[in-house]
């Protein structure tokens, strides 16, 4: 052997040697889908915590981890979307709808060992005003909580709303312990079933079921939540087994794929995300609500979905999903009609229309512009398209200054009606002093009266086009077969885990 | 020699330097609002404005700046927007993962790239010699997130030997090698692929040159010569183009990174940029152009010691 040849040679085994290990590091590897579940399961996520506290971060990925898994509330919803008890096991109102009286579940403890009494809930619900820097337009009726014993609490509005313990199975509505709080960024302390165990940032977050939980004990003990920044990095994961469930997956044209595996399912669970045409009520040309109604004629709402994606999601005529009670369909307002739309444009005098549409970098963003656009060219509309970042550029341009004429976003907070169009200084703009008394009095009466006046609103909004919802965003999940118990509707923002379990 | 080495340090100190300014500069004038970012949609106009109070953003840029300054000079990159923690932890956290990936990829680039180089220019006129060298030229053409891609789709999904990405620190080591191993190939065969280029033409040059003919002449076989002279020889441009690549890797580390889900410098930036925590930018920014001039100042040590003619000349 010539002296060069033993230096290959050599270098070769090195280079031998790493690709070895490379290799016995994959034999040994127990394999991630193996069919024998323990007690654990991995869910792929989108959009992660930057800390867990919920009183100071707005977004929706803090509750999506913490409520109803480490905190939980007096009230809850369940997968209909319906109230149901949960750390209050029962409640009356008295007949002006001011005072609520809760009965509260013995026997519950904090994470941190504490028991839960009806001090804690006068803590939490009267420190809202002091220390939450969000949300706290939702508890400003609150007057005061009185505390009648350990197990009742007396809480007291300012005035009847029927909104309100709605609102108390959200985050507001979560429960904290005085000595809990010292650290909410980080260590979360609550009465729910989980605790957060560790938290590696821009990878995952771990959870453990409680031993001392008062309530049923989950049958998955621990939960690994990981999170993605890239849509095909997650399915990836989920074709190789790494991740057990992909929670609200936002690449609709790979369902086929997923769908044709025995081994996976996919279930097109509701949300309340509203695919929203925004339209600035304050510029011109969508002052005029009849260019706004030519625009809802202009649009195959069907096709849009259809095109951008994949036609999973449902129709919607407001902004209304059909699980809130006020739903009514308005589908038929505005039908596909183009000839209606070049009417009613030449009425308003904008023929050869030209406008802007920003659209924010998000896939369903992207995906929905590019049909409007070629949709809106039928009827004489030209619209520029200008891409704005999401959140960072989109929030400050256009829902901050409402620098813009035209925008679409997926509205995903709850019950929004109201806040997007009862407010003339929202981005939308939509000024229309018929529907503030409407509000009042639907929110100070009867169930019967505010779930009327509620649909008189959408109504309204949605006869005047003040913005088009396109279709109702679905909550796609997609998960191994074997798993069940998957909470599918996303009727609040929190993910809930402790009904999974394996076959 | 010690003078060459205090203008090293010199232009060092100085692109650092410039580097913070730009920088800093750069992100105040990129659209879209920390504030609103932060606190979301429902904030009101008046928590925007106590946000902003609170984070020291009424304050005169100038004042800003040297703020930042001072607090860097103490090796303190200052507290996030977003998180509310101390940025300097996270860094470390971060960075000594994408430095053990980039660590990897360049010594898998090395240790593939200089036995291929150097039989590519050996055999360059046969067919083992051209076929390194069609394949190489391949390498180069190809992103390395599209070789993370295929191998996630070969290696996770297809056959399911290893994971399709995530990351378990090295003190766990069977997990750690399962984890590693595709962003490493991802990241090194393209580097590798560069390298073996620039070393079959070093040594293919090297052969021509006089001092091997010499070596040769006094009895040395053609192979023995170039081991035993001409290698040495043919570092200098090699080293360069290492020094090259380690920056050019710790960049492709973003995309990789992103690719495989690894909780390194390159997804925080990605991240911090779309939170526009500003000053967590700031800080991977001047990471990593420390890092990238670190690169150069030792590269320019290492000629100085490979070639004796550029210590005289200091």
């Amino acid at each position: 052997m010539s002296p060069t040849t033993r230096t290959l040679a050599a270098t070769a085994a090195v280079g031998g040697l790493l690709a070895l290990t490379a290799c016995t590091a994959g034999a040994t590897a127990s394999s991630p889908s193996g069919d024998a579940h323990d007690a654990s399961v991995t869910i792929g996520l989108t959009g992660e915590p930057v800390n867990f506290d919920l009183t100071t971060t707005a977004g929706s990925a803090i509750p999506q981890v913490l409520m109803n898994n480490v905190y939980e509330g007096l009230v809850a919803l369940d997968q209909d979307g319906e109230l149901q008890p949960k750390l209050a096991e029962s409640w009356t109102v008295s007949d002006d709808g001011t005072t609520y009286d809760f009965v509260l579940e013995e026997g519950v403890t904090f994470a941190n060992g504490e028991e839960f009494t009806a001090d804690d809930v006068k803590f939490s619900l009267e420190r809202i005003a002091t220390d939450w820097a969000i949300n706290q337009g939702k508890m400003a009726l609150l007057d005061h909580v009185e505390v009648v014993s350990p197990t009742e609490a007396r809480v007291v509005l300012s005035k009847p709303s029927n909104i309100w313990l709605y609102d108390m199975a959200g985050t507001v509505g979560l429960m904290f312990d005085a000595s809990g709080i010292g650290d909410l960024a980080n260590t979360p302390v609550g009465t729910g079933p989980y605790t957060v165990t560790e938290r590696v940032t821009g990878d995952h977050i771990s959870l453990a079921a409680r031993e001392d939980y008062w309530g049923e004990a989950p049958a998955i003990t621990d939960v690994d939540l990981r999170y993605f920044a890239d849509v095909v990095a997650s399915t990836n994961a989920l074709r190789a087994g790494d991740v057990d469930m992909l929670y609200n997956m936002q690449a609709p044209d790979l369902i086929p794929q997923f769908e044709a595996d025995d081994e996976l399912q996919v279930i097109q669970g509701s949300s309340n995300g509203e695919i929203l045409l925004s339209m600035n009520n304050k510029v011109a040309p969508f002052d005029d609500v009849r260019v706004r109604q030519a625009i809802a004629y202009a649009l195959d709402r069907q096709a849009i979905m259809d095109a951008a994606w994949a036609g999973y999601g449902e129709s919607i005529g407001a902004m209304v999903p059909p699980t809130d009670p006020y739903y009514e369909d308005l589908n038929d307002l505005y039908p596909y009609d183009p000839e209606k739309a070049q009417d009613l444009l030449a009425e308003a005098g904008v023929e050869d229309l030209e406008i802007t549409f920003d659209v924010p970098t998000r896939p369903y963003a992207t995906a929905v512009s590019e049909v409007v656009v070629s949709q809106l060219a039928e009827v004489g509309v030209t619209a520029t398209i200008a891409s704005d970042e999401f959140p960072a550029v989109w929030l400050d341009k256009v829902f901050t200054k409402h620098d813009y004429q035209m925008s679409v976003i997926l509205a995903v907070e709850a019950r929004d009606l109201l806040a997007t169009f009862n407010n003339p200084d929202y981005y939308i703009g939509y000024d229309n002093s018929e529907i503030a008394p409407i509000v009042a009095a639907a929110d100070a009466g009867s169930e019967e009266e505010w779930v009327d006046g509620m649909k008189e609103v959408a109504e309204i909004t949605a006869t005047d086009v003040a913005s088009l919802p396109l279709f109702l965003f679905p909550n796609i999940v997609v998960a191994d077969a074997q798993l069940d118990g998957i909470a599918g509707n996303a009727v609040t923002e929190s993910l809930v885990l402790s009904g999974l379990r394996w076959d | 020699m010690a003078v060459r080495l205090l203008k090293l340090l010199g232009s060092f100190v100085a692109t650092v330097l410039v580097s913070t300014v730009v920088v800093f500069l750069l992100l105040r004038v990129l659209p879209g609002d920390p504030a609103t970012v932060a606190l979301g949609i429902e904030a009101t106009p008046e928590q925007l404005a106590a946000w902003r109070e609170q984070h020291g953003m009424n304050t005169p840029l100038v004042v800003q700046y040297l703020e930042w300054l001072g607090g860097l000079l103490r090796g303190d990159f200052g507290v996030s927007y977003v998180t509310g923690q101390n940025i300097s932890p996270v860094i470390t956290d971060r960075l000594q993962v994408t430095l053990i990936l980039v660590g990897l990829a360049m010594v898998l680039a090395i240790a593939v790239a200089v036995p291929l180089g150097t039989i590519a220019a050996i055999r360059h006129q046969r067919p083992s010699g051209a076929v390194i060298s069609a394949v190489s030229q391949f390498g180069v053409a190809v992103p390395s997130f599209l070789v993370g891609m295929l191998l996630i789709v070969f290696f996770a999904i297809e056959l399911d030997w290893l994971p399709s990405g995530g990351w378990v620190p090295p003190s766990e080591p069977g997990e750690f090698l399962q984890h590693v191993t595709l962003p490493v190939i991802a990241l090194g065969t393209v580097q590798a692929s560069i390298l073996t280029r620039y070393v079959r033409s070093a040594v293919l040059e090297i052969q021509r040159e006089d001092f091997l003919r010499t070596a040769r002449s006094k009895g040395l076989t053609a192979n023995l010569a170039l081991v035993r002279h001409g290698l040495r020889n043919a570092g200098i441009p090699v080293l360069t183009v290492v020094g090259l690549q380690m920056a050019g890797l710790l960049v492709g580390a973003v995309v990789v990174e992103r690719v495989f889900t690894i909780p390194g410098l390159g997804s925080y930036l990605v991240d911090s940029v779309g939170n526009r925590d500003l000053l967590a930018v700031q800080a991977v920014v001047v990471v990593l152009v420390v890092a990238i001039v670190l690169i150069n100042f030792l590269v320019d040590l290492a000629f100085t010691l490979l070639d004796p003619r550029l210590r005289r000349a200091a």
